[in-house]
Formats: C-alpha cells, sequence, structure tokens
C-alpha cells in the first residue's frame, strides 16, 4: 500500500537544507521536505540521497537563448527510454522559443509527454523515478515536473504456458501491470470497468490494480477484498502468490481459494460473473477473487469449441481428477485386502507380476509415486533438452530395467503411471492431487477399501467446509437448481446459460445482450 | 483439545471397521481355481483342488496343481488340504465344484449348503457332476496339459449354455435346497478327455435321472432361458430338420381348472441350416406351411419330452407345478398330489438366411 504520507512530518522549504532521509524499519523515508528553489541544492540532495545506486543519471542542459533558465533531468538508467528522453524532454527544453520560467510552462507548453504532472515535495520525486519517470527541476522554481519517460524492458505478450489452448485468443500477461491491465480493459470497452490502484510492499512498492465491473460485483465481496488487501504490511511483494497466502480464507490448505490466471480472457470472463481481479505488476499472472472447486476444471477453450466438446473434455478432467487420487489406493486395497472383488485373470496378473518383488505392495507403490514426482519436478525445471534425456532414462530404468530386476511389479508401474497422467490433466490441481495421493494411498494400504472410502470422505467433508471470500467452495458442485449445472460438470450451450453465478453477483441475469 | 479427541475417536471407529489383521500380499496366496468331491476308500470324502501356480516370469502361463486331501466331511478335508499347503489358500475364485457320480446319488444338499454359507466362495460358481470317472480326474488333465482345467470346464459350461442351449448352468445360489428340482451338466471321459454328455436331474438334493443333451434344449426352451442353438427336430417320417434356434420368448399360463392345466407358448426364430425334403419356401404361402410344420414338430417335442420327465418320471423338471405354486398358490394347493397337465404351443417364424434370400422372397 502506499506508505502514509508524512504531511505532518513535512519541514517547511524555508527550513533548507534538506534532511538526511532516513530510512525506517519498512524500508520508507522517515522524512519527506519540500522541493528547494535553488536547483544545485535540489541537485545536491539527489546526488546524496542516491549515492549509492550507480543508475542513478542526472542530466544538466541549458541553452543561450534568453528567458530559459539553467535546468536538469533525473532519471534510472534502464527504467527510462532514452528516445523519449530525449524526444520529449530535453529537445523541446532546448529548442523552446518561450521563456520557460516556472514549472507550469515547463509541462503545459514545452514538454511533448502524453504525461506530466508538477510534484512540489521529494517523495513525490522519488517515488516519480522509481517508475521510471524523468523528473525536470527548473533553476528558480521550487517545483519539478514529472514526464512519463518508462521504458524499461518489458516481455511482449505471448502465448501462456501454463494455459494452453489450441482455439481461442493466443495472448498472455506480462509482466507490466499497465499493459497487463489494458489487455483486461481492450476485453471489456465499458465505463463500469473499475481499475483502482493500489501499492504493495514498502521496498517494492508494486503497483495494483484492483478490477471490477461496478454494476455486477457484489459491494460485500468488493468490500472484503478490500479489507483483506489492505491488511497485507510487508515490505516485499514480488509476484502474486505473496498476495495470495495473505488474503486467502484458509492459506494452509491445499487447494486454492484465490484463483490465479496468465489470461486476460479468462479474466474478462471472470469480471463478467462478478469476480474482482488483482493485477499486480512484476507477475504475468492475475488474481481472480473468489474462486471455487468447480473452477479448476475449467479451462478457457472450453469457451470456444463446441459445448459438445467441450462437456467432453470438461467431464474428462473431473473424471481423471478423481481417478488420479483414487486409483493407487484402490488399487493397493483391493490387492492386498480384497482379492475377492478383483477378476480372476486381473488376480492372476497382478499375482504373477508380484513374484520376487521385495516389498509390500503399499511400500512399492509409494516408493514408484515418489520416482515419478522427482521426474516430473526434474523434467519441469530443466531445459527442454536435458527434460529429454531425462524422460528417455526414466522410461528405461523404471518402465524396464526395474520391471526386469524384480525391483517392482509391471501392474504397480501400470497403475502409478495411469495415476500420474491423469493427474496430469489438470494443471490447477496438480499440487493437491499429489498429496491426496500419498493420503489415500496411505488409507488404502492399511485400512483397504474402507480406508480409501473414509479417506475419500474426509477430503469431501474439508471441501465442504472451505469458502472463498465468503462464497461456500464447493458452490454450485451440489446445487440442485438445473441453471447452475449449466457450466460444472459440462459446459451448456451459450443460449441456455442466461444467469450469471448468484453468489458472486449483484444482478444475475446476462447473456442476452 | 476437542478436535484431537474426534480425530482419535475417528481413527479408533475406522480401525474396528476395517484393519491391518485383513492384509495379505497376493502373492502369498494360492488361488484355489475348483475343488471336486470324491467319495473316498477310507473316509466318507476326498476333497482335490486345483490350485493356480502363478508363471514365472511375464511371458509364461499360469500352470496348475492338484492337491488332494481326504476326510469325514467336506471341511475337514478342506482343512487339511490348507495345512498341507505351502500357501493360504483362497478360494474366492473358485469357478467349479466337481461331484462324482456316487457322491452325487449320496446327495449333494449338505455341500452346497456348506458352500453357499462360507463367505469366501463365490456364490455365481459352477456346479457340475463327472460321470464314469473320479471328479479328481477332471481337476488332474489342467496338471498334465499346462492349463487351468477348472476354468476351461467352467467355460465350457457357459457356452454351451449360451452358443448350444444344451446345458442348465446351475450356479452355486441357484441350486435349490427345499426339495425343488434342479439339473446339474454332467461331464463323461472319452479318449481322455472330458466333456458334457448331458445332464442329471436332482431331487432333494440327490440325483434320479439322467437326460441327454437334447432333453436339456428342451427345458431351456420351456423354462425360457433358451439364448440360441441347434435343435434336431424329425419328421414324421423320420426326416432329419436340422433347425438354429433364436430369439425364444416363453410365455406361461394357467389355462384349465380339472386338471390343472399350463399352457406354454414358445415363440422363436429358426434358421434352417438344409432344406430337408419335403420342405418348400419358394412362396409365401408354402414358406407358411413350413413353419406351421416346424412348429408343430416342435410342439411335438416338447410335449414328449415332458411326458417322459413328467409323467414316467414324474419329475417336474420342466419347472410347471414350480410355476404353479408360485403364481397360483391355492390351485397348487388344490393338485393335492395330482398331476397337472401341459399344453404347447408354438409359434416358428422361419428367419432369413443370407444365401437363399431371393428364392425365399419370390
Amino acid at each position: 500500500m502506499k506508505g502514509k504520507t508524512q504531511e505532518n512530518d513535512l519541514i517547511q522549504k524555508e527550513q533548507p537544507p534538506f534532511p538526511d532521509f532516513k530510512i525506517n524499519s519498512k524500508g520508507d523515508l522517515s522524512q519527506n521536505a519540500f522541493l528547494s528553489s535553488d536547483l544545485s541544492e535540489n541537485r545536491a540532495m539527489l546526488q546524496r540521497v542516491f549515492a549509492g545506486d550507480g543508475t542513478f543519471i542526472c542530466r544538466d542542459f541549458s541553452t543561450e537563448k534568453p528567458g530559459l533558465a539553467s535546468c536538469f533531468a533525473v532519471y534510472f538508467d534502464g527504467l527510462i527510454k532514452n528516445e523519449i528522453v530525449f524526444e520529449s524532454v530535453i529537445r523541446p527544453i532546448i529548442e523552446a522559443d518561450i521563456p520557460v520560467t516556472s514549472a507550469e510552462i515547463l509541462s503545459r507548453r514545452v514538454i511533448l509527454n502524453v504525461d506530466t504532472e508538477i510534484i512540489s515535495t521529494a517523495k513525490e520525486c522519488f517515488d516519480a523515478m522509481m517508475m521510471g519517470d524523468s523528473v525536470i527541476f527548473l533553476d528558480g522554481c521550487s517545483q519539478a515536473v514529472v514526464a512519463s519517460t518508462k521504458g524499461f524492458p518489458v516481455r511482449t505478450p505471448q502465448e501462456p504456458t501454463g494455459e494452453k489452448a489450441l482455439l481461442g485468443p493466443r495472448e498472455g500477461f506480462t509482466e507490466s501491470v499497465m499493459m497487463n491491465v489494458a489487455m483486461i480493459h481492450r476485453k471489456l470497452k465499458t465505463v463500469d470497468f473499475h481499475a483502482e490502484p493500489m501499492t504493495f510492499g514498502t521496498r517494492t512498492q508494486c503497483r495494483a490494480f484492483l478490477c471490477y465491473l461496478g454494476s455486477i460485483v457484489q459491494p460485500e465481496l468488493l468490500k472484503e477484498v478490500k479489507r483483506r488487501l489492505a491488511k497485507i504490511d510487508m515490505d516485499g511483494v514480488l509476484d502474486a502468490n505473496y498476495i495470495v497466502e495473505q488474503i486467502s480464507d484458509q492459506p494452509r490448505s491445499l487447494f486454492r481459494t484465490v484463483g490465479l490466471t496468465e489470461r486476460p480472457d479468462v479474466v474478462a470472463g471472470g469480471l463478467l460473473e462478478g469476480r474482482i481481479a488483482l493485477v499486480l505488476d512484476g507477475t504475468p499472472v492475475v488474481l481472480e477473487m473468489p474462486y471455487i472447486f468447480a473452477e479448476t476444471f475449467q479451462v478457457a477453450e472450453d469457451y470456444y469449441q463446441n459445448f459438445w466438446f467441450a462437456s467432453i473434455g470438461r467431464l474428462l478432467r473431473v473424471i481423471c481428477y478423481f481417478l488420479s487420487i483414487t486409483v493407487p489406493g484402490i488399487f493397493v486395497s483391493l490387492v492386498s485386502y480384497h482379492q475377492e472383488l478383483l477378476p480372476t485373470d486381473l488376480a492372476l496378473s497382478v499375482a504373477q507380476a508380484r513374484v520376487g518383488v521385495p516389498f509390500p505392495l503399499g511400500v512399492e507403490c509409494f516408493l514408484m509415486i515418489v520416482i515419478f514426482e522427482v521426474l516430473r519436478e526434474a523434467s519441469q525445471r530443466l531445459p527442454d533438452s536435458i527434460a529429454q534425456a531425462l524422460s528417455i532414462v526414466g522410461a528405461i530404468v523404471i518402465g524396464d530395467a526395474a520391471v526386469s530386476a524384480r525391483f517392482i511389479g509391471s501392474t504397480t508401474l501400470i497403475i502409478v503411471a495411469f495415476s500420474g497422467i491423469t493427474g496430469l490433466i489438470s494443471p490447477r490441481l496438480e499440487n493437491s492431487v499429489i498429496v491426496l495421493r500419498f493420503w489415500l494411498l496411505f488409507c488404502g494400504s492399511v485400512l483397504g477399501l474402507y480406508g480409501v472410502l473414509f479417506g475419500f470422505l474426509g477430503i469431501v467433508l474439508y471441501l465442504m467446509s472451505m469458502k472463498s471470500f465468503g462464497v461456500p467452495y464447493l458452490s454450485y458442485c451440489f446445487s440442485p437448481h438445473v441453471q447452475d449445472q449449466k457450466d460444472i460438470l459440462i459446459r451448456a450451450p451459450w443460449w441456455v446459460m442466461r444467469n450469471r453465478p448468484a453468489f458472486f453477483s449483484m444482478d444475475v441475469t446476462r447473456r442476452k445482450g | 483439545m476437542k478436535r484431537i479427541v474426534l480425530l482419535v475417536f475417528f481413527i479408533l471407529i475406522l480401525v474396528s471397521f476395517s484393519g491391518c489383521y485383513d492384509y495379505r500380499e497376493i502373492n502369498d496366496t494360492a488361488m484355489v481355481a475348483g475343488i471336486s468331491i470324491d467319495a473316498g476308500k477310507d473316509a466318507a470324502y476326498e476333497v482335490s483342488v486345483e490350485v493356480i501356480q502363478p508363471a514365472d516370469s511375464e511371458t509364461s502361463t499360469p500352470k496348475a496343481k492338484v492337491l488332494k486331501e481326504s476326510g469325514n466331511s467336506v471341511e475337514d478335508c478342506l482343512k487339511r488340504l490348507v495345512n498341507a499347503a505351502t500357501k493360504e489358500l483362497q478360494f474366492s475364485h473358485c469357478k467349479l465344484i466337481l461331484f462324482s457320480e456316487a457322491v452325487a446319488i449320496q446327495g449333494i444338499s449338505d455341500l452346497v449348503d456348506y458352500f453357499l454359507r462360507d463367505p469366501e466362495y463365490r456364490s455365481d460358481l459352477f456346479l457340475a457332476v463327472v460321470s464314469g470317472a473320479q471328479a479328481s480326474e477332471m481337476l488332474s488333465t489342467g496338471e498334465k496339459e499346462s492349463r487351468i482345467s477348472s476354468y476351461d470346464y467352467a467355460a465350457v459350461i457357459e457356452n454351451s449354455y449360451t452358443e448350444t442351449g444344451s446345458v442348465v448352468p446351475t450356479r452355486l445360489y441357484q441350486f435349490p435346497m427345499d426339495g425343488e428340482l434342479s439339473i446339474l451338466p454332467v461331464f463323461k471321459k472319452n479318449n481322455d478327455q472330458f466333456s458334457v454328455s448331458g445332464s442329471e436331474g436332482f431331487r432333494h438334493g440327490k440325483k434320479y435321472a439322467e437326460f441327454d443333451l437334447k432333453f436339456t434344449q428342451s427345458v431351456l426352451l420351456v423354462s425360457g432361458e433358451y439364448k440360441q442353438g441347434e435343435l434336431l427336430l424329425f419328421t414324421d417320417d423320420g426326416v432329419e430338420v436340422p433347425c438354429q434356434i433364436k430369439g425364444v420368448k416363453t410365455k406361461k399360463k394357467i389355462v384349465g381348472e380339472d386338471p390343472l392345466t399350463v399352457s406354454v407358448t414358445v415363440d422363436c426364430d429358426i434358421l434352417l441350416t438344409t432344406l430337408p425334403v419335403g420342405f418348400d419356401i419358394s412362396t409365401e404361402e408354402s414358406m407358411n406351411e413350413t413353419e406351421s410344420e416346424i412348429a408343430r414338430l416342435l410342439t411335438k417335442k416338447l410335449q414328449e419330452d415332458w411326458k417322459t420327465a413328467y409323467e414316467e418320471n414324474y419329475s417336474d423338471i420342466f419347472g410347471l407345478e414350480i410355476y404353479v405354486y408360485r403364481h397360483a398358490p391355492k390351485k397348487y394347493e388344490n393338485l393335492n398330489g395330482k398331476k397337472a397337465d401341459f399344453k404347447v404351443q408354438c409359434d416358428v417364424e422361419l428367419a432369413n438366411f443370407g444365401i437363399s434370400n431371393e428364392r425365399i422372397y419370390e
């Protein structure tokens, strides 16, 4: 959040020299001061404050033309774009035909920049420079002009790697907050679109925008989100997860209660349903609130393709998720406790595969899952070329050598591989899948099918107890209303989905134009 | 604290529902594929079990081994077998129980009752009788030929029922314990091979009659459980009429009071695999005549078979008295030992048979 204004600490401009600008424990300036009308005093103050920063640049320039006072511009190298500074600030001042005697004239009539601002305190000057703006000081003037010259390197929008889609838009968020907000705004061309500016981290001063559609969002929900965001008090916010963990209803939970997305279309869709988005600077991920369990199975592509295929895909994701967490546990419980439930041929082939295997089935499954997760984790972080080599080694070592050496049974390998692959179908649930798979495997190994059943019931009860910003986490999953089910297990055709989710939005009727 | 107490309580309940004591590694158990029960020489029974031995490698097939013990009861024999086996015997995958002829005559009700009460046995396993040889011999064929004979013979019973309609596949839970009649398939040894030779009728759990395969087809046709199969009919002149029967629908109805008469209508599609001499299907009229003639022959066969079973052997193997008992108990009481009458009516439709399609509908 923006640091508390230090108006009370202001030192009158009649009281030069400038204070020492000591940094307090939160990384903020302990004092503020008005700018001086003496150019050299301002320069000295800035050079003293940024003495340890090699990127600080103070550019003096003057002209022989009458009426132009001496001036200098300060900025950070790398945060500005040289061409913009030269074309919109330095050249216009040097070539100015009118007497430039005040910040007002400089701002309004000389500088050719889309966004200028007149400031009068040192803190405003520092903040503007940190954001990549240039500050121009005039001799004999106790105000300075801020010109927007941001030009730090920004990645161009690319297809999001975590949420790929064959159909639909390919653009993804970047690390620039303004670009991200612009991408959302471009999809929601309405005066109803709100983007409230915020900053997080006293040292990082991370810029953020709280986006929502004013007439759709529920006021209580907005109030609650703002209350939780206002409570965040930390010196550095470098990524969305810094915020997520502090505003979640269940921060220790395996399941997300705050949505994360890399796609502007997903955010726009969420806002149209009455959700609230938080766009943070420095991260290509936007937070969506509230976030319910059913959303974990939804992907952007569902809405860009025929509803039949979208529904089949979504059902597959749901089924695969449950298979992924339950299959190892059920397999171990069936083979170790309830062999009579296995089809005879399967029982025979399992028994045959386990001849000579030294570990009990539960331990064998556990080891295999660990190895699978190790391989997955390693291949995720490694460069593509090495990851491919790792996959081959993993496949040969585990798939062939381990079975041949009777280290593991081939049926166990199939079960664990199936569980692993099905777990990758819903990337949003990837983390919870790992833990729940181990949990149900433990239940199945120790207590048989009863254990799996009770373990699963425990998960369902836990999910039922969860909330996301006051909205039940399993909202709509068990709703008896047909209208609520149209975007949960299946994706109904658009002409059928006439209502917004009632939990999030004020006006539930929509999609009629 | 409250949560911890609840958690401990929950775990205690969970453990009491199930637990590690049930745990057994599948490769530490020996699956029993089939059981045979013979009359013992020194003891009452001689019980053999066919145990599956998983293959040593992924490519080889599982083998079978037959273990044999004798005792004064089947339970006694099985306990001895459990003690003799190197691995824990697991009976949940047993698919066949074979009784020798001697045991069948002696009565199998108590034995079936024992297996039905034990939850480890599947109640859908097949029962069969071995005639002309020891039942254990049939299990041993698998041991010699590196196959699991119990599963093979169970498949034979199932296939014979669904494909030829010549076997009544009586499962463990279907064997009547209350004096009702039942039929079990019979295997006979021919040149070291066992094959289904017919059926044996059981009354009060004891064998009382033998039927051939054709008779079994009649029983299945009347009971409405006939799926499909070849049926050989004979004209009055003794000409063979080979019929392939499909789509059988049987309806039963009580039509007469004195004597009590049960009408059975068998509606089926028949495919003539070869056109017998004297039959013509070239015109619609001749085809209708052929259909009527086949229906008459089928009716005659069913009526004759019923007479053989009911009037000569006094066997309700066709289940008509049972039908009266279940659907009109008062009328059954009125029977009071008298015999019911049986009226059968067959409705046959000749099925289209491919290559001669044009000839039929000319």
